[in-house]
């Protein structure tokens, strides 16, 4: 089904909605939550999740890339759990009270941190769109799905030295471009 | 710099740019089903035929057809010629070259930038497959990339190298690639062509390298198609072809694009690399 008319089932509010998305790329987030938690339940909690986030926020809502959309929120949420399935910090009471406090009081290294991603994260996305698409497929699969070389390597039919090949060499354009754009 | 940084700045890139890898990497990830079955003896003359005929209808003629085949030039090596390949090394992680400058014998391609993975079952051998060697896949229905009875651990003796089966393509032979032999020196060359294979028979010997004193090549060169099929081994080129005879080829829809290669150059000397 196209996108559009998964949207369009959402602002109707049809829980159709909710089953079209999940066949037409359910998998493919469960995939990619996977690739961050290494629990396959974990993964298709962090995909039931991600949907009904997606029910609550469209409407107002309208994503262009509806599938991206999904995976994002998916991947974020898995990111969210690995953070909390590894904090050690949670196991105190008064840990959690300050991660509260945390929220509305960040430190300065917080904010400085906030201004480094911001600014690094832009330079990433213009780094990416200098790329070749092929190159911009690779460093996304691997540094953004968390894809192994391997499974990257299978699923292009190329050998896994071709693909360590080609991310040492984005990786090092990116050091390059970084340093020109002196983030580094 | 943090890792939460790194990964929170990652984290931001365009959802299109998220689309695009995931349409690339999670494209049918099951459609692995055969396009064409080849049968080896007397399909592909029809196949080549029918596409003669169409470019003579289209008016086209067959210069132009012949310009999208697979063609192998065969010669030795010139004095001092080098070639050379660049590899990740992971264990320095860094690049790192090798070059030879010793090659025996050296085959070049023309040919086209894309083409169809074969995949091969055998219907007879001289000696049991090492099925442990995992460089080659076989999926449940025993289609296959590759098969070696090379053993790659403990004493090595000359029935351990009998046969190597390996597919290669046009593609990965662009930008100056190359198939060299490095270890064996060619004897005898002859040439044949049987249906839709042109065929290059090698008959080599070697140094006594691991006792073996014979290294053989039996090389299918299907120009429609675009694929190249070597068997190699210790044993006579009449084994080979016979184990050719046997195989049973068909080409899949996973196509081989000449930029998924950073080498050209491969080596067919078996039991070597």
């Amino acid at each position: 089904m196209d996108n559009s008319k998964i949207i369009d089932m959402f602002f109707e509010r049809s829980e159709q909605a909710i089953v079209e998305l999940s066949q037409q790329y359910g998998n493919q987030a469960k995939a990619i939550a996977n690739n961050v938690l290494n629990n396959i339940d974990d993964a298709e909690e962090c995909v039931n999740d991600a949907l009904l986030s997606l029910w609550n926020s469209i409407p107002p809502m309208r994503p262009n890339h509806l599938q991206a959309y999904l995976i994002k929120v998916t991947k974020n949420i898995a990111l969210n759990r690995l953070d909390y399935n590894t904090s050690k910090k949670r196991n105190s009471h008064y840990d959690i009270a300050l991660d509260e406090l945390q929220d509305c009081i960040p430190s300065r290294e917080n904010i400085e941190s906030k201004i480094i991603e911001q600014e690094l994260s832009k330079a990433i996305d213009d780094f990416l769109g200098t790329l070749p698409k092929d190159d911009r497929v690779i460093f996304v699969g691997r540094y953004w799905m968390g894809e192994s070389v391997l499974e990257i390597a299978n699923k292009l039919h190329c050998s896994q030295n071709i693909i360590a090949v080609k991310l040492f060499r984005i990786r090092k354009r990116l050091k390059h471009y970084l340093k020109k754009e002196r983030l580094l | 710099m943090k890792k939460d940084v790194i990964s929170n700045s990652i984290n931001k890139i365009s959802d299109e740019y998220i689309e695009e890898a995931i349409d690339e990497l999670y494209k049918n990830p099951l459609d692995n089903a055969p396009k064409e079955i080849v049968n080896m003896k007397r399909k592909n003359f029809y196949r080549i035929a029918v596409a003669m005929a169409a470019c003579l209808i289209l008016g086209v003629g067959t210069i132009a057809c012949a310009k999208i085949l697979f063609n192998v030039n065969h010669r030795e090596a010139k004095p001092n010629e080098i070639f050379s390949i660049e590899y990740f090394d992971q264990v320095t992680g860094e690049m790192e070259t090798n070059v030879w400058e010793d090659a025996k014998y050296v085959m070049t391609f023309d040919g086209p930038d894309e083409c169809n993975a074969v995949e091969f079952k055998e219907h007879w051998l001289p000696a049991a497959p090492n099925e442990s060697r995992n460089a080659f896949q076989t999926n449940s229905e025993g289609w296959r990339t590759g098969l070696t009875s090379e053993f790659s651990e403990g004493d090595v003796d000359e029935s351990m190298l009998e046969y190597f089966i390996e597919v290669y393509y046009a593609p990965q032979f662009k930008n100056d690639g190359a198939m060299l032999i490095l270890y064996c020196t060619p004897e005898e060359i002859t040439e044949d062509h049987r249906s839709n294979y042109d065929i290059i028979k090698i008959r080599g010997t070697r140094d006594g390298y691991k006792g073996i004193e014979d290294s053989n090549f039996y090389i299918m060169l299907n120009e429609s198609a675009g694929y190249v099929i070597v068997l190699s081994g210790s044993s006579d080129i009449e084994t080979l072809e016979h184990i050719a005879n046997e195989l049973e080829i068909r080409e899949t829809s996973n196509v081989i694009s000449s930029k998924y290669y950073s080498n050209h150059v491969v080596f067919l000397d078996p039991g070597r690399g």
